[in-house]
């Protein structure tokens, strides 16, 4: 299975074969989980990834090649399911989700440094990622953490290459600031 | 802040997001998660075979029945009318439906086949002097691409 791509494997493992469903699990699940994690907590993260593989197993024919690589995919998926899952709560708006919204409010919460006395500074750069703004969040997750390129990230958030770029930009600009004490370490 | 100090800054940041890159490898889904897909995986494989085999055995019912009534009756080589074609007029039912009518279909056709008049009785439709026995009527069948029939409509010819 090893030298089969990942469409292959999709295709497989909607006909019900487990070791080609088990193959693009192991591939893709930690992208999905990490991606889960940071965009709606470690405590939904195994739901949003049983969901996505779920979904895109019982939907056969979703998938179109052209549109991109199968990771981008399952990850536009768990966005999707994890948007509908946070619609759900009372305090969530989809705008924070897809604008640029509030940047100078994300600054101004409480930083990370506050705790740098008593955190690695590993832990401190994941807190400051967490603390952004979910459109920025994610998209420093797809792109830094994920190291998708921008054509990949702008799939999964479904949005111009444009934005990706621009939001990018301004995420860094944000952590910088969130970090200015801790990375000139 | 000077045009070098912003370039530190920046692959400063870049080397602190690669280091959480690289400590978040470690995160995994709980392997939980696998055992229940793929027995989800296990439980779609044998409903689709179950659906298969119904598939299957739905059209080879349907053809062994459409044997036995032409065994029964077999129409022989097709009459030419004994009337011109404008004199002859049909009367049909509604299509009624039968047990897989609520399953989706793209296309379908429709197939006439002769039935034992006594199908009249299974939907309520025989004449108040239906007797056993009183031969055969013409149906036609919407049986879609899948080979499954959704419904028939009962046809009686009528001659001018």
């Amino acid at each position: 299975m090893n030298g089969v791509d990942d469409a292959a494997l999709l295709e497989q493992a909607r006909r019900g074969d487990e070791g080609a469903f088990s193959e693009l699990f192991s591939r893709h699940q930690r992208a999905v989980f990490r991606y889960a994690v940071y965009m709606c907590g470690a405590d939904a993260a195994d739901d949003v990834v049983q969901d996505t593989f779920m979904n895109v197993l019982m939907k056969s024919g979703r998938y179109d090649a052209s549109k991109g690589a199968v990771i981008s995919y399952l990850l536009g998926t768990a966005r999707h399911l994890m948007l509908k899952r946070l619609s759900r709560s009372r305090s969530f708006s989809m705008e924070e989700f897809t604008e640029d919204l509030n940047v100078e409010g994300a600054i101004e919460r409480e930083t990370p440094l506050d705790d740098f006395a008593r955190q690695e500074t590993i832990e401190v750069v994941r807190a400051a990622v967490q603390s952004l703004p979910p459109a920025h969040r994610e998209v420093i997750v797809l792109c830094e953490l994920e190291e998708m390129d921008y054509v990949e990230a702008a799939n999964v958030m479904q949005c111009p290459l444009g934005t990706v770029r621009s939001r990018l930009n301004r995420a860094r600009a944000l952590l910088s600031r969130k970090l200015g004490g801790v990375i000139q370490e | 802040m000077t045009r070098n100090d912003s370039n530190r800054h920046d692959s400063e940041l870049s080397a602190a997001l690669r280091a959480l890159a690289e400590e978040d490898a470690k995160l995994s889904a709980s392997p939980d998660v696998e055992k229940r897909l793929l027995s989800e995986l296990r439980a779609i494989s044998r409903a689709r075979r179950r659906r298969t085999w119904l598939g299957v055995s739905s059209v080879a019912a349907a053809l062994l029945l459409g044997i036995a009534l032409y065994v029964r009756h077999p129409s022989g080589t097709v009459q030419a009318p004994s009337a011109p074609e404008a004199a002859i007029a049909e009367v049909a039912t509604e299509f009624l439906p039968l047990p897989y009518y609520h399953v989706p279909m793209n296309t379908g056709s429709t197939v006439r086949i002769e039935v034992p008049a006594t199908a009249l009785v299974a939907f309520g439709l025989a004449p108040r002097d239906f007797r056993e026995g009183d031969g055969t009527i013409q149906a036609d069948v919407l049986v879609g691409e899948d080979g499954l029939a959704r419904a028939v409509r009962f046809v009686r010819t009528l001659r001018n």
